[in-house]
């Protein structure tokens, strides 16, 4: 037997949901054509189907700007998260949230991304079916016109089905689920290759059209590297009654000034800079967790004002290789 | 450590000393009474040191393990921060993490002939594993201390470098002398001569990038092994967890493989000295 929800009723479900939780979800933008998360309580305007959201879905686990901790004077105020729910998060970048998961709690746990982390409640949405690399609550593969298979993951997931809109039918049938591996980000030897690419022209090539401006970062599900900064209010006497926060921003490994220290800039050419950020992705990355630092969304050509593609980039890497 | 490492734990400052012009050694007590009792580091490690509203600055404690409950930090001010903790007077409050980081091989130093050299502010990181020493003569063979200051009066523990002579051969050179000065004059590689280490010594060394290649040509010409040079890597840093990406160095975190490594461990990095 297997768990079924009717297309029809997902509108339902995001309206009784929406009753005891903020739900969020991936909705066209009216002004671009950018697929934007934001709060609904509908599945009118619901953007499915794979598209991609320019932002992925790690700004709901690591938000561009969030507060490590409040202080007022020298008392230090821990931040308290509430329950949220993410819907309609595809496939692929659920997978990218499993991988950040793993980096941000392995092989050191980080409390600041685990805290809000575990009060996000992930809704895949997607026609493939669920792969081992997701840790989600709930996953509903749209199997058919009509139809999602539902698979409910832990207490949470569990409390979310007995809601009357699930119901129990005779197997379906299943759907073909293998997803092929993408064989440039994920060929068998890319660590090395991209690891001894240091003297390729393609390095210096790209150093000339990057526009050092990070989007690529801030797009990418799988970048991570933060910076933090202290904010106070600025009417009071920061020595007396100092009140503010220490916030945890997005941050660019493609930015000049991000290893920068008082006497000394340790990445100061550009060139290095994107070799940096290849060589995190697809050597120290696939090192140090066994997967890249890439889940092949795209997002990065897609946003990219240089026009820079990282799959032909690799493709070239590879291709020389060979030679 | 806190239970939660993003969360910085109180202590209170308990002396000021200036050290030389814009740095300042701090001295610092726990707030809590249990951590006071817990908190335990090793040589090496390092510590985010803050004033609330003012960021955080990563700095290795200055101190050996015996001189806990307490511990000391060496501030150059030169940012927001810094400058907020060296206005800092006894008994205010600053926020700490830690500590992070690796430290020294001491059971493969026991016995040996250990030469320090230090540049500038590099000394404050290694006066640790020196103040270690003092206290367990055993924990070395033969200790030399070579370091290298802008002018005499850069130099930073002047006190220490004079009581230090009694137990290890303690030799300085500055860039720029002045009237006073009838020591030697120049890089601090040019002390290796005097200090004349043996081939089986270890070497360990913090300073500016500039100073680790011509050391490191020096130590290998003198016979030291690739495994027995290590050197102090300083970095930008903002979590001390391996996450933020600031301190990475080719395929080491310096905040988790380091901020000490070997030569061995660095020399096919392509970003050890950038």
């Amino acid at each position: 037997m297997s768990l079924i929800l009717h297309q029809k009723d997902l509108t339902k479900l995001i309206a009784e949901l929406s009753e005891k939780w903020p739900v969020f979800g991936p909705v066209k933008d009216k002004n671009s054509s950018d697929v934007i998360y934001k709060q609904i309580s509908s599945s009118k305007n619901l953007s499915l189907n794979n598209s991609s959201s320019m932002i992925p879905p790690k700004k709901f686990v690591f938000p561009g700007k969030e507060v490590v901790f409040s202080f007022e004077r020298n008392k230090l105020k821990e931040r308290r998260d509430k329950e949220i729910i993410v819907l309609g998060v595809n496939r692929k970048d659920a997978e990218g949230l499993f991988y950040l998961d793993k980096t941000m709690t392995t092989p050191l746990l980080d409390e600041t991304y685990f805290e809000k982390r575990k009060n996000v409640k992930l809704v895949v949405i997607d026609s493939l079916a669920p792969s081992n690399n997701i840790n989600c609550d709930l996953y509903l593969q749209r199997v058919d016109k009509n139809n999602y298979f539902v698979f409910p993951y832990g207490s949470f997931g569990e409390k979310i089905i007995k809601s009357k809109l699930f119901s129990h039918k005779g197997d379906v049938g299943t759907i073909s689920t293998r997803h092929m591996p993408d064989e440039i980000t994920h060929h068998p030897r890319l660590d090395e290759i991209v690891e001894n690419s240091r003297e390729h022209p393609v390095w210096d090539r790209l150093a000339e059209t990057c526009f050092n401006c990070g989007i690529c970062s801030y797009v990418c599900p799988l970048c991570y590297c933060f910076e933090t900064e202290d904010n106070f209010e600025i009417t009071k006497d920061i020595e007396k009654d100092c009140s503010g926060c220490r916030n945890r921003k997005w941050d660019s490994c493609m930015l000049p000034d991000f290893d920068k220290v008082t006497f000394h800039n340790f990445r100061p050419k550009t060139k290095d800079r994107i070799y940096n950020w290849y060589y995190h992705k697809f050597v120290r990355m696939s090192r140090e967790y066994g997967f890249p630092g890439c889940i092949d969304c795209g997002r990065c050509i897609t946003y990219c004002p240089a026009k820079i593609n990282y799959r032909e980039v690799l493709k070239e890497l590879i291709k020389d290789e060979r030679k | 450590m806190n239970a939660n490492n993003t969360m910085p734990f109180q202590m209170k400052v308990t002396r000021t000393t200036g050290l030389a012009p814009m740095v300042k050694s701090l001295k610092l007590g726990f707030a809590d009474p249990k951590l006071a009792r817990d908190f335990t580091f090793k040589p090496g490690q390092f510590v985010f040191l803050s004033v609330l509203g003012y960021g955080e600055s990563v700095l290795t404690i200055t101190s050996a393990v015996s001189d806990l409950p307490q511990i000391e930090v060496a501030i150059r001010s030169v940012g927001n921060n810094t400058q907020a903790l060296h206005r800092l007077k006894v008994g205010e409050t600053v926020f700490v993490r830690g500590p992070f980081g690796n430290s020294f091989d001491l059971a493969k130093m026991a016995g040996k002939e250990v030469v320090i050299i230090a540049g500038g502010i590099g000394l404050a990181p290694l006066r640790s594993l020196i103040k270690t020493f003092e206290y367990e003569p055993k924990n070395v063979g033969e200790l030399k201390i070579l370091v290298g200051a802008k002018t005499p009066e850069d130099f930073i523990y002047k006190a220490d470098l004079a009581n230090w002579q009694k137990f290890a051969k303690v030799l300085l050179t500055v860039d720029t002398a002045d009237k006073g000065w009838s020591d030697h004059q120049g890089l601090v590689t040019r002390l290796l001569k005097e200090a004349n280490p043996g081939s089986e010594a270890i070497a360990v060394l913090c300073g500016p990038p500039v100073m680790f290649g011509p050391s490191i040509k020096e130590l290998k010409l003198i016979g030291l092994k690739d495994e027995n040079i290590y050197l102090m890597l300083e970095r930008r840093m903002k979590c001390g967890l391996g996450k933020c990406q600031h301190c990475t160095c080719g395929e080491k975190y310096v905040c988790l493989d380091g901020p000490t490594f070997s030569w061995a461990e660095l020399k096919n990095n392509w970003e050890a000295f950038l």
